[in-house]
């Protein structure tokens, strides 16, 4: 075993009671903060299709602006011929769209990582999925008359730094992303109004990347030659091109930005540290890959042979299934792990890559608990 | 009178639920600049103004990091003398290190998403902007700044969600928060400013 798995398990080990009741929670949202808003969602509620808004993580840089109904998106700068402002009641024009896809924090699992790093220290909970109502942003563009030359879309939400010293969050996608069919300009979240903590009137949907491009309270989509600049762009979000030695700094040489995110399952129930009846046990979580559908989800029982798990929903690139295994279980402590694997090939990992701020975490979750 | 409204910003940092108090005159400039303030304060102090404690309560972090963390946050504006930044790490790293207790994130108390969506303006209905800019200017303005969007002592306050939220406005008015001393505002003057700074926008 390499250090940083023994370290891993060295912590996991030390403090798994703990943080299983920390990870793994009841009904309703778990607070890392409650100013700004950083709710994670509680492992239990990751047995469904999808997820409840109500239990819908919640992520912040600075906290929600005004909720103004009538707040208008600006498609404008230099490569738009014919620049637009929309409010949600001017999208009608537009082909509406519903779709399926996981949005996860880039930094989920982040408090899961050794050596430790700054950021907010989520568990499992920074991810979810919901069926996401909007229009495709690629139509939007064609409206405002798309320069073709543009090689990237600049965005901003409306949500202002706490002071003029915090940089402003400022991000930007490759013009094939933004041009894909699914990227959105969504309005609605499983079926409702979007609510202000998940970005209404509008917020970008960019299924299978993580969430820091999938902007809350969209107010400036400027498609422009260059990337953004600024720290969320130079500084933060960003991941080696090659694994770097664990507690050691990015080098702009072995530095890019994180888009897609890698291969991941999640164990629902039971829970770690569970009590459970005897009997027929039944192992539920999701699994998911940014790049491509999921291919099998596997499941190491009690430190046997990898079995096969069964999938639920329908399969896609950025978008989970359930997984379920059942198995008759005799009374004493048990331990499952579970792994993912894409259709691309990519394989979840027994030890995540560290990255100097904790982002795309997927190592094998594991739970023990006990049957009676 | 500095202690007290320090006191009474870090009552508010304890708990958000506690009625409003009333509470001295602010005073100018940065409240107990220069003055030996205990770890706990430094916290409040420089922290609370932008986010809750429980971000740096969560952290596990080493004394180098908590050292650039501090050092980041000090370059982005929390309010934390120079000669205070390495108490402020020292003591963020003899709490928040790896050998300290998992952090629980507790359960949320009520439903988060109607925790920052608009409220009733109760109380706070019917100000007049005109009246508000005027008592903004003489009270707020010279830490939130001019046109309301910040400076290096105070936060922005245009487009903010609190701003739908009187009575949680006003209690933070009365209270204060990290380096904002309470203010003593009646009623009608928390409406007035609020109708001020809904007037200013997002632009």
């Amino acid at each position: 075993m390499n250090r940083r798995g023994f370290l891993e398990l060295g912590a996991l080990a030390a403090s798994s009671a703990i943080v299983a009741r920390a990870f793994a929670g009841g009904g309703k949202l778990l607070a890392y903060g409650e100013r700004p808003q950083e709710l994670a969602t509680p492992l239990s509620a990751f047995d469904q299709l999808e997820t409840p808004t109500e239990l819908f993580f919640i992520r912040s840089h600075f906290g929600p602006p005004a909720l103004v109904a009538n707040r208008h998106v600006k498609i404008g700068g230099g490569f738009v011929k014919k620049p637009l402002q929309l409010a949600v009641s001017d999208l009608a024009r537009f082909t509406e769209v519903t779709l399926t896809a996981v949005l996860q924090c880039a930094g989920n699992g982040r408090g899961l990582i050794v050596p430790r790093v700054p950021g907010v220290q989520w568990g499992h909970g920074a991810v979810g999925q919901a069926s996401w109502t909007g229009v495709r942003l690629r139509d939007v563009l064609d409206a405002a008359g798309l320069d073709p030359s543009a090689a990237h879309v600049q965005l901003a939400g409306a949500d202002l730094p706490p002071k003029p010293t915090v940089p402003a969050f400022k991000r930007s996608i490759p013009i094939a992303r933004a041009l894909d069919p699914s990227t959105l300009i969504a309005y609605r979240m499983n079926g409702a109004p979007l609510r202000l903590a998940h970005g209404a009137p509008l917020r970008l949907i960019v299924p299978g990347w993580a969430g820091n491009h999938w902007i809350k309270w969209l107010a400036h989509v400027e498609p422009a030659a260059e990337p953004a600049t600024g720290f969320y762009m130079e500084k933060g979000y960003r991941v080696p091109k090659t694994p770097i030695p664990p507690g050691t700094a990015l080098t702009p040489d072995n530095s890019e930005p994180l888009t897609v995110f890698p291969v991941k399952s999640l164990i629902a129930r039971p829970g770690d540290g569970e009590h459970v009846a005897r009997g027929r046990q039944e192992i539920v979580g999701v699994a998911f890959s940014g790049a491509a559908a999921i291919a099998k989800v596997e499941i190491q029982l009690d430190d046997g042979a990898w079995q096969p798990a069964k999938l639920e929903g329908e399969p896609g690139a950025g978008r989970w299934q359930l997984f379920r295994f059942a198995f008759d279980a005799t009374p004493g402590t048990h331990r499952a792990a579970v792994r993912a694997t894409d259709a691309a090939g990519a394989v979840q990992p027994e030890h995540a890559i560290w990255n100097p701020s904790g982002y795309h975490w997927n190592a094998w979750h594991r739970v023990t608990w006990e049957v009676a | 009178m500095r202690a007290l409204a320090l006191a009474l910003a870090l009552a508010a940092c304890r708990s958000s639920s506690e009625p409003p108090k009333p509470a001295p005159a602010p005073e100018a400039g940065v409240a107990g600049a220069g003055s030996a303030h205990t770890p706990e304060e430094l916290v409040a102090l420089a922290c609370t103004g932008c986010h809750g404690p429980d971000l740096p309560a969560q952290q596990r972090l080493t004394a180098k990091q908590w050292d650039a963390t501090v050092k980041k946050m000090s370059g982005w504006g929390a309010l934390v003398d120079d000669k205070d930044v390495p108490a402020l790490s020292a003591y963020l790293a003899s709490r928040y290190n790896g050998s300290a207790a998992p952090y629980v994130p507790p359960e949320t108390s009520e439903d988060a998403l109607a925790a920052i969506e608009p409220t009733d303006d109760g109380a706070y209905a019917n100000g007049v902007a005109t009246r508000g800019r005027e008592l903004y200017t003489k009270t707020c303005g010279a830490c939130h700044a001019p046109d309301a969007r910040g400076s290096s002592l105070g936060t922005n306050l245009v487009d903010r969600y609190l701003l739908f939220r009187a009575t949680d406005f006003a209690a933070i008015v009365r209270a204060g928060r990290g380096r904002m001393p309470a203010q003593p505002l009646r009623d009608p003057d928390i409406a007035d400013v609020l109708a001020f700074l809904r007037t200013l926008g997002a632009g």
